[in-house]
């Protein structure tokens, strides 16, 4: 993800109370103004912008490798207004969404299955702790050689990325009951679908979310990743058409797009986080002030 | 009402056997309030579990009203010590309370009616919609308390329902629990450990030994049934059961110490 991506809301809205000026003290942290942290992301956003302009034009990097952020942002003004551009954009949001829906139902599947059966969970442990660290990309040849560039290859890849991420986050959020809850429910004879219904799942859904969010970003870079290099149809795909027809400026405004749309998709976790979890720690001292 | 029958509990980790409660027998008649209290570590935990069913005894039985306790009894509702752990916060206060009802099918009517009144009783009428964690910890056991006679139980267990709260407030909370005994006509076993409380709040209190438990001494409480925290507490047979109380817990202490060194 890029820098404008980074969380910033937890701490800016949770306003600290200055503490009371102590002799000699390093000094002491400015009370921020609403919405100064957006206005700061912006600003940064804008000198980042400057210097990509300026860079091309000095005889750092030539302008025909680095074209001017101008000239780039010109071009996908250009790209935005054809209609190729976005089927790019819906096919590469469709093997996404899809293969990030897949992976976050199989992985809440077998996640409460597994997770909530301890002797399940041992058995399988290290086969996951095998499976999970292996690169998705080091299964392009797999995918090809099984689906050829059908966006089910691509499909292949980014549930292989996105499951581990929601897998491991919900397996972690089941085995975080707490005793005390778990007694009380009990203790009210809640069975165990009411328990899995009414505990388990409220007390796993902050990891599920986690998890969904990393798995986003994941299944996003694989999606790309494999438009490029199977050439399954998308923004990845443009990109290498782009290149080899040797246009830099439209390299760099499709680069650009995939980049506004990892922050689009990560704002967007964002967002239902804060609507589902409005009773979790983490979400309800932004929502206090 | 209640009835606790040669109850013993081993736990067993490896090859390793530690007995928590060795031997405890007693009773409770329907509708009393009786407070138990025994030295820190004395298996009062184990032994609040093996009531709620929520454990199996190793040997021994829990009766319900005559009917052998091998789960969680329908009628018994339990107040943990813990209240912020043990309301979820993900529902409100209205939501926490109505939640066992729905797992009794209850009809929705009943159950309004049901959340509405009891959470009357414990004074929050108002905060219905809040969430706990938007509460103070007395009022987040005030709503434990709601859940409970909301259940309608015959037996009602606490398990140190106060010994988190700040003063004041468990005085006021010890008065709400002798109301609402009087006025839903409960059993209540009131676990503590502090003597105080057990003998401003029992009828009667029963002392358990060092663990292995086994019953020390069971006090009746002759205060009378209208008690105040001011004028009960200063009376000279209040300070003489007190003292009588905290003299049993010294020998418990003093013979688990005693039987220790002998074996």
């Amino acid at each position: 993800m890029t820098a404008p991506s980074a969380p910033a809301g937890a701490a800016s809205a949770a306003p600290a109370a200055p503490p009371p000026p102590a002799k000699k003290s390093p000094p002491r942290p400015r009370r921020r103004l609403p919405g100064g942290d957006a206005l700061l992301g912006t600003g940064g956003v804008l000198a980042f912008l400057l210097i990509w302009e300026i860079v091309p034009r000095t005889p750092l990097v030539s302008a025909d490798y680095l074209p001017p952020a101008s000239e780039v942002l010109a071009t996908l003004a250009e790209r935005t207004a054809t209609a190729k551009f976005w089927t790019a954009v819906g096919d590469t949001l469709a093997a996404w969404g899809l293969g990030l829906a897949i992976a976050v139902g199989a992985a809440v599947l077998l996640g409460f299955a597994i997770g909530t059966v301890p002797v399940l969970r041992a058995y399988t442990a290290s086969t996951v702790e095998f499976l999970r660290p292996i690169p998705s990309v080091a299964l392009i040849p797999l995918a090809i050689l099984i689906y050829g560039t059908d966006i089910a290859s691509t499909l292949m890849l980014v549930i292989y990325a996105a499951f581990w991420q929601v897998y491991v986050q919900v397996l972690y959020g089941v085995a975080d009951i707490d005793p005390v809850a778990d007694q009380t429910a009990r203790a009210y004879g809640l069975g165990r679908w009411a328990r899995i219904r009414h505990l388990i799942w409220p007390t796993a859904l902050p990891y599920l979310i986690t998890g969904v969010r990393l798995g986003a970003a994941v299944a996003l870079i694989l999606t790309i990743t494999a438009q490029l290099t199977i050439g399954s149809p998308g923004l990845g795909q443009e990109i290498a058409v782009a290149q080899s027809s040797g246009a830099p400026d439209v390299v760099y405004a499709l680069i650009v797009a995939t980049g506004i749309l990892g922050v689009a998709v990560n704002t967007g976790v964002r967002a239902l986080e804060r609507r589902v979890l409005r009773w979790h720690p983490s979400v309800r001292g932004e929502a206090a002030v | 009402m209640l009835d606790v029958t040669g109850l013993r509990k081993i736990y067993r980790g490896g090859d390793r056997e530690v007995e928590a409660v060795r031997d405890l027998t007693f009773s409770l008649a329907d509708g009393e309030l009786a407070c138990l209290v025994g030295p820190s570590g004395c298996g009062k935990t184990t032994l609040l579990k093996c009531i709620s069913g929520l454990m199996r005894p190793t040997s021994g039985t829990v009766r319900v009203d005559g009917r052998e306790v091998t789960g969680p009894p329908p009628g018994m509702a339990v107040v943990f010590q813990e209240y912020g752990r043990s309301l979820f916060p993900w529902l409100t206060v209205q939501d926490n309370v109505e939640l066992p009802l729905k797992e009794k099918r209850l009809p929705k009517a009943r159950r309004k009616k049901l959340v509405t009144e009891s959470l009357e009783a414990v004074g929050l009428g108002h905060a219905a919609s809040a969430h706990p964690w938007e509460l103070s910890g007395g009022m987040q056991q005030r709503v434990a308390i709601a859940r409970a006679i909301a259940y309608e139980p015959s037996v009602l267990l606490m398990d140190e329902p106060f010994a988190a709260v700040d003063a004041q407030t468990r005085a006021d909370l010890e008065d709400l629990v002798r109301g609402l005994w009087k006025r839903f006509s409960m059993t209540v076993l009131f676990v503590t450990h502090d003597i105080d409380e057990a003998v401003y709040l029992g009828g009667r209190v029963l002392v358990l030994s060092s663990s292995p438990t086994v019953v020390q001494d069971d006090v009746e409480i002759d205060l009378g049934d209208e008690r105040d925290q001011l004028s009960t507490r200063s009376e000279p047979r209040f300070a003489e059961l007190r003292a009588r109380v905290y003299a049993e817990i010294q020998n418990a202490k003093q013979g688990a110490a005693a039987g220790g060194a002998g074996r």
